[in-house]
């Protein structure tokens, strides 16, 4: 773990989730305590919803599909988001694009991936499994459909921050936690608001930085989750229209919102609507930072303009 | 609003299974207003349902967001219940965002309290 003092900021960042966990406070007499609540809700959230994991409580419940399965409040509200997503974005988000993700080669951890290479070319079909889930809250039961293999992916990250955050209850400090550039405060911010950069991949330099004092911010897009195959580039962002990777004129796109799952899943629906991504967004009420390929940038919803000029891009 | 199925199903079950059907304009009148009778109860309890789906929605959204443990509302949803709007409701005012700067006093700041990108 490392550890960073900025001004009367004291942060903190571990590996975890094939990302980074950042914790941020404005009292540093409080970082250990956050930093381990933080960590508690990482592993109850991986032993939940990791794909990866064969002890994870999404792989047990997806061994008996067709059947109402007993779930666990984290999972059911996880599932229930999801299906809002879905509903919310007429499918674009899609929980159960997982086959998909597979047949473009992501059947491992990115970590894996990285170093052995992307799994097998396999044939993919488009989403739209998520309309025949059932989730029963007063058994807290959950049906998946046969063949309906669900990834949590992003939407586990956000729901992660999200959940770490309100079971900090009302904390005497502020709070910031990012899951792999997924992040959401908490608590009185520091003076002007949390400094927040906004950058393609973790380690590029920042092209613009806004201050948030609440909400959460998320950034999707063309970043480190990429990989060839045959000679091919391939990315994790799937369009569930075509159960392929998608085609957008966009590097990365950066949403504001209230909480966390809504930023990710906005940043990831507006990335896959290409042109049309800016007007949902603001349709939605929420804020948005797009930055094309090719340097420029558009921000709608009451993002703050940027000069013409990317800096550091 | 949602659209509600079981209307159907209620109107098809409208004639009593075990007097059977009659004949005549009085038995004609007395299923009219059998039917009018059940479309009646069938838009009250349709009506109850919407709101108590959206009470329900809301406490567990307002629930979730002030960090109290969410009750299971007796219900089993699929996609088609979900409200399409209430992921990004409290979008509209949960956020706070302003400008800043790359640069202070001159100086290009590179170590911002957090870093918001693909991972």
């Amino acid at each position: 773990m490392t550890a960073v003092t900025h001004e009367t900021v004291a942060s903190a960042s571990f590996p975890a989730l094939g990302s980074e966990i950042t914790v941020a406070v404005t009292n540093p007499d409080r970082l250990d305590h956050v930093v381990g609540h933080v960590r508690a809700r990482v592993d109850e959230v991986d032993r939940t919803l990791s794909r990866f994991r064969p002890d994870s409580e999404l792989r047990r419940l997806e061994s008996r599909p067709g059947e109402p399965q007993p779930a666990s409040a984290l999972f059911i509200e996880a599932l229930e988001l999801a299906i809002m997503a879905a509903v919310a974005s007429n499918g674009l988000f899609d929980p159960t694009i997982r086959d998909a993700l597979e047949a473009a080669g992501y059947d491992r951890s990115i970590e894996r991936i990285e170093a052995e290479g992307p799994g097998p070319a396999r044939p993919t079909k488009p989403g739209g499994g998520w309309t025949g889930i059932r989730v029963d809250r007063a058994n807290r039961t959950v049906t998946l459909p046969p063949g309906v293999r669900l990834d949590f992916g992003g939407i586990g990250k956000g729901l992660l921050v999200d959940y770490a955050l309100r079971t900090l209850g009302n904390p005497p400090c502020g709070v910031l936690v990012s899951a792999g550039g997924d992040l959401a405060v908490t608590g009185p911010p520091p003076p002007g608001g949390w400094r927040c950069g906004i950058a393609v991949t973790p380690d590029a330099p920042d092209e613009a930085v806004v201050r948030l004092k609440a909400g959460a911010l998320a950034t999707s897009g063309l970043g480190r989750r990429q990989w060839t195959r045959d000679g091919q580039v391939f990315h994790h962002l799937i369009d569930p229209r075509t159960g392929r990777p998608g085609v957008s004129r966009w590097q990365v796109v950066t949403v504001a919102a209230g909480n966390c799952v809504a930023a990710e899943v906005a940043a990831k629906v507006a990335w896959l609507l290409d042109g049309d991504g800016p007007a949902w967004v603001a349709r939605k009420g929420l804020a948005g930072r797009f930055r094309e390929r090719v340097g420029a940038v558009v921000t709608v919803g009451g993002w703050p303009a940027e000069s013409p000029t990317v800096e550091g891009a | 609003m949602r659209n509600y199925e079981p209307l159907r199903h209620v109107q098809g079950n409208a004639i009593d299974p075990e007097s059977g059907p009659r004949s005549g304009y009085a038995q004609r009148l007395r299923l009219a207003r059998q039917l009018r009778a059940i479309r009646w109860g069938v838009l009250l309890v349709g009506t109850a349902a919407t709101v108590a789906f959206s009470t329900l929605a809301m406490h567990g959204t307002s629930q979730a967001d002030s960090g109290q443990a969410t009750s299971a509302p007796p219900a089993q949803l699929v996609a088609s219940d979900m409200p399409s709007q209430s992921l990004f409701t409290d979008g509209l005012n949960g956020f706070s965002l302003s400008p800043d700067s790359l640069r202070v006093g001159g100086q290009i700041i590179t170590q911002p309290h957090a870093r918001s990108s693909t991972s």
